[in-house]
C-alpha cells in the first residue's frame, strides 16, 4: 500500500473509531452519568501512545549520550514534543471526566498530580532546549535531563500514587483486569489504541524527516567540499 | 608511596574530591556576601510566609508544606552557585582539563550538602519559633532525620541540575531556567519530605505508616537521583 | 603525541575550518597562526579535549595523555591566591606540591604569591598561568597567546618554559597573532588564514 493509501486508511479508521465511540458503545451504569463512560477510549489509548512515545523519546536520549550523534537527538527532541500532545490529550480528557463525575475538574489526587508534574518536566525539557544555542551542548543537555527525569519518574508515577495511605479518586484496573470492559467497549478500545498509536506514530516520523532535513542543510558545509 | 597504581588513584581521587571541596569553601568564603545571602534569603523567605500569616493558627501539615517551600526558595538561590560561577569566572575548564569528573561531583555535592545543613540549621528552629505552634508532642529524633534525608535529596538534585544548565547560553536566565527544570525533579521529594515532617510535628495526628512510607520515599529517591547523577554527569560536564 | 584528520568545525552557519590533518610530535613545536577569528583557539581546545569537532578524529597516543592547557579565556581562581591556585591543581592532579616556591621563583612571583590572584596585573596573571601549564609535568602544552601582556623578563619566562619542555621530549603547539614568535620556535607551522 502506498503511502498516500496508508494516510487514508488511518483517516478512515479513525473516523469509524470516533463514529463507533459516540454511536455504537452502549451507556455504562455506575458512572454518574452513564455515557461518560465512553471518554476512555481516547483517554487511555491517548495515554498509552505518549507512553510508548516517551519511550522512544527516552532511547533515542540515551543513544544520544553514547554516539554523540545529532540525529538521535532530533528523534528525541521530536519525541517529546509528540509525546508532551498526547499527554495534553490525557490531561485534558482526564480533566472533563474528573469535571462530569466529580464536579471537580481538577483535584490534585495523587495521579492528576503526577501528570501535572510530567507536563512540567517536558515544559522544562523544552526550556533546557531553548536556553542553549550550541547544538552539541543543547543536545547534551536535553538529552541529559530526559534521562534524569525518566529514572525519578516511576517513583512519581508509580510508587507515591499507589503507596499505602495515599487514597487516589483515579479508577483502578479497568483495561486489564476480567470483565473489566464489554465486548464492545474492547473492540473500539483496541481500535482506538490501534489508531492513536497509528497517528503519533506517524507524526513522529514526519516531524523526524523535516528536522533531519534541516540538520543536513546545516552539516552539508563541513566535510571537504566548501 | 605506594606501589599499587589503583591505590594511588583511589588516594588522588579523594585528594581530588576534597581539594575541590575545599576550594569552593575558600572561594566562597572569600567572595563577598555569597553564603550570607542564600541564609539571608532564607531568614527572607521564612519572614515573609510567618509575617503574612501572623496569629493565624494552620493546622501541622499546611506548616509542614511551608516549611519546605521555604526550604525549596532557599536552595534554588543559592545551590547553583557552584557550578554556574565557574562557568561565568571562565574556571571551570581546569577542572575539565585535569581532574576525574566524578571527583568535581563529589566535592561539589558535598559543598552544597553542607550549604543546605547551614540553610536547615539556622531556618528550621527559627521557623518553629515564629510560627503559631500546630506541634502536638513531637517527634524531634524523625524531624531530623527528614530535614537531613530531605535536605540531602534538595542538595543533590539542585547540584545535578546546576552542572546541566550551567552552560546555557541565557546567561541572564539562567536563575529562572534552574528553577524551572529543578522543580518538577524535587516535586516527589517536597511531597514525601512534606508528609513525612508532618508525621514529626504531629505523630498522634498522622495515619498509621504515614512517615516510615514517606521516609522510604525519601530515601530511594536521594539514592535515584545521586546515582543518576554520578551516571550522567561525564557527559554533562565535557564535551569530549 | 597526538594526530587528527579531516576536522571540522563550524559556528551556526560559518565554517571555522574543514579538512584539517595534522600531528603534533615530541620535540617538534607546532606554531598556529591566522588572524583573529580564524579558529586558532578553537583548534588548540580540540587537541585539548575541551571542544568537540564537528568532523573528523583526534587520536591521543598513549591514551592517557596529559595535556595541558594556557588561553587568555581560562581563567584560574581570583579569590585564592598564586600559592593556593597551584596547590590545588596539585591536589586534583596527585602531583607533588614540593616544587611550587621555586615554580613561582622562576615566574617571579614570589612577593605576590600570597595575595589574592585578583589583585595581580594581567602580565602577573599570564605568567601564573603559564607556570600553571607546566606545573603538572604535562606530556603536552598548548599554549595560546602565551606572550600576551608580557614584558621581557615574562618572555624570557615563555622561553625556558618552551626549552626545559621540549627538552624533556614533551609536544608543544603555540597559537599566536605575533609573527616573530612563529620565527623563533616553529618547526613546523600550520596557517589557518
Amino acid at each position: 500500500m502506498s503511502k498516500t493509501g496508508l494516510k487514508i486508511a488511518l483517516f478512515v479508521w479513525m473516523e469509524a473509531v470516533i463514529f463507533g465511540a459516540f454511536t455504537f458503545l452502549p451507556p455504562v451504569p455506575g458512572f454518574r452519568v452513564p455515557a461518560l463512560a465512553k471518554i476512555m477510549v481516547f483517554h487511555v489509548p491517548n495515554a498509552m501512545s505518549a507512553t510508548v512515545i516517551s519511550l522512544a523519546a527516552a532511547f533515542y536520549a540515551i543513544r544520544f549520550l553514547f554516539r554523540r550523534n545529532l540525529l538521535d537527538d532530533v528523534k528525541s527532541a521530536a519525541g517529546a514534543s509528540i509525546a508532551l500532545l498526547f499527554w495534553i490529550l490525557t490531561t485534558v480528557t482526564g480533566m472533563v471526566f474528573a469535571q462530569v463525575q466529580w464536579g471537580q475538574a481538577w483535584n490534585w489526587d495523587p495521579k492528576q498530580s503526577a501528570i501535572f508534574m510530567l507536563l512540567l518536566i517536558y515544559l522544562a525539557y523544552f526550556a533546557i532546549r531553548a536556553a542553549f544555542s550550541d547544538a552539541q551542548k543543547r543536545a547534551t543537555a536535553a538529552a541529559a535531563w530526559m534521562v534524569f527525569a525518566a529514572l525519578t519518574i516511576p517513583l512519581l508515577t508509580y510508587v507515591l500514587p499507589n503507596a499505602p495511605g495515599m487514597m487516589s479518586l483515579h479508577p483502578k484496573q479497568v483495561v486489564f483486569s476480567v470483565g473489566g470492559m464489554g465486548p464492545q467497549y474492547r473492540m473500539i478500545f483496541w481500535g482506538a489504541t490501534a489508531g492513536f498509536m497509528g497517528i503519533a506514530v506517524w507524526m513522529f516520523r514526519l516531524h523526524v524527516r523535516i528536522d533531519e532535513m534541516k540538520l543536513s542543510g546545516e552539516l552539508a558545509g563541513l566535510s571537504g567540499g566548501l | 608511596m605506594a606501589d599499587d597504581p589503583q591505590s594511588i588513584d583511589a588516594r588522588t581521587w579523594f585528594r581530588a574530591a576534597a581539594a575541590v571541596l575545599v576550594k569552593e569553601a575558600r572561594v566562597e568564603g572569600r567572595s563577598r556576601l555569597a553564603l550570607g545571602a542564600t541564609v539571608l534569603f532564607s531568614v527572607c523567605a521564612l519572614t515573609a510566609v510567618a509575617y503574612t500569616i501572623g496569629e493565624t493558627h494552620l493546622d501541622a501539615s499546611v506548616q509542614a508544606a511551608l516549611l519546605w517551600v521555604v526550604l525549596l526558595f532557599a536552595a534554588m538561590s543559592g545551590l547553583a552557585r557552584p557550578f554556574v560561577r565557574e562557568e561565568e569566572m571562565q574556571t571551570a575548564d581546569y577542572l575539565r582539563l585535569y581532574a576525574r569528573p566524578s571527583a568535581v561531583l563529589t566535592g561539589k555535592l558535598l559543598f552544597n550538602a553542607g550549604v543546605m545543613l547551614v540553610i536547615e540549621v539556622v531556618t528550621a528552629p527559627l521557623f518553629f519559633i515564629v510560627m503559631p505552634s500546630g506541634m502536638v508532642r513531637p517527634d524531634v529524633g524523625l524531624l531530623t532525620a527528614v530535614l537531613a534525608l530531605g535536605g540531602l535529596g534538595l542538595a543533590s538534585t539542585s547540584t545535578f541540575v546546576a552542572a546541566m544548565i550551567a552552560q546555557a547560553s541565557a546567561a541572564g536566565s539562567r536563575g529562572a531556567l534552574f528553577f524551572v527544570v529543578a522543580f518538577p525533579a524535587l516535586a516527589p521529594l517536597l511531597m514525601a519530605s512534606t508528609h513525612a515532617t508532618f508525621a514529626a510535628m504531629a505523630p498522634v495526628l498522622s495515619p498509621p505508616g504515614y512517615a516510615a512510607n514517606s521516609m522510604v520515599v525519601i530515601a530511594s529517591y536521594d539514592a535515584i537521583v545521586i546515582a543518576a547523577g554520578y551516571l550522567l554527569f561525564g557527559s554533562v560536564w565535557s564535551e569530549t | 603525541m597526538i594526530e587528527w584528520s579531516g576536522l571540522g568545525k563550524r559556528f551556526g552557519r560559518r565554517v571555522l575550518f574543514a579538512g584539517l590533518d595534522g600531528m603534533l610530535q615530541p620535540g617538534k613545536p607546532l606554531v598556529v597562526c591566522g588572524r583573529n577569528g580564524s579558529g586558532k583557539t578553537t583548534l588548540l581546545r580540540i587537541l585539548a579535549g575541551l571542544s568537540r569537532p564537528d568532523a573528523g578524529t583526534v587520536v591521543r597516543t598513549p591514551a592517557g595523555l596529559r595535556i595541558s592547557y594556557a588561553s587568555p579565556d581560562v581563567d584560574l581562581y581570583a579569590e585564592l591566591t598564586g600559592r593556593e591556585n597551584l596547590d590545588f591543581l596539585g591536589s586534583i592532579t596527585g602531583t607533588s606540591t614540593a616544587g611550587i616556591t621555586d615554580l613561582l621563583a622562576r615566574a617571579g612571583l614570589t612577593k605576590a604569591s600570597d595575595r589574592p590572584v585578583g589583585q595581580y596585573s594581567s602580565g602577573m596573571r599570564q605568567r601564573l598561568k603559564l607556570a600553571a601549564s607546566v606545573f603538572c609535568r604535562p606530556d603536552v602544552l598548548l599554549l595560546d597567546e602565551p606572550t600576551l601582556a608580557l614584558d621581557e623578563d615574562g618572555i624570557s619566562f615563555v622561553e625556558t618554559i618552551l626549552a626545559d619542555h621540549i627538552a624533556t621530549g614533551g609536544c608543544v603547539a603555540i597559537a599566536t597573532n605575533d609573527r616573530t614568535e612563529v620565527e623563533r620556535w616553529a618547526d613546523a607551522r600550520l596557517d589557518l588564514g
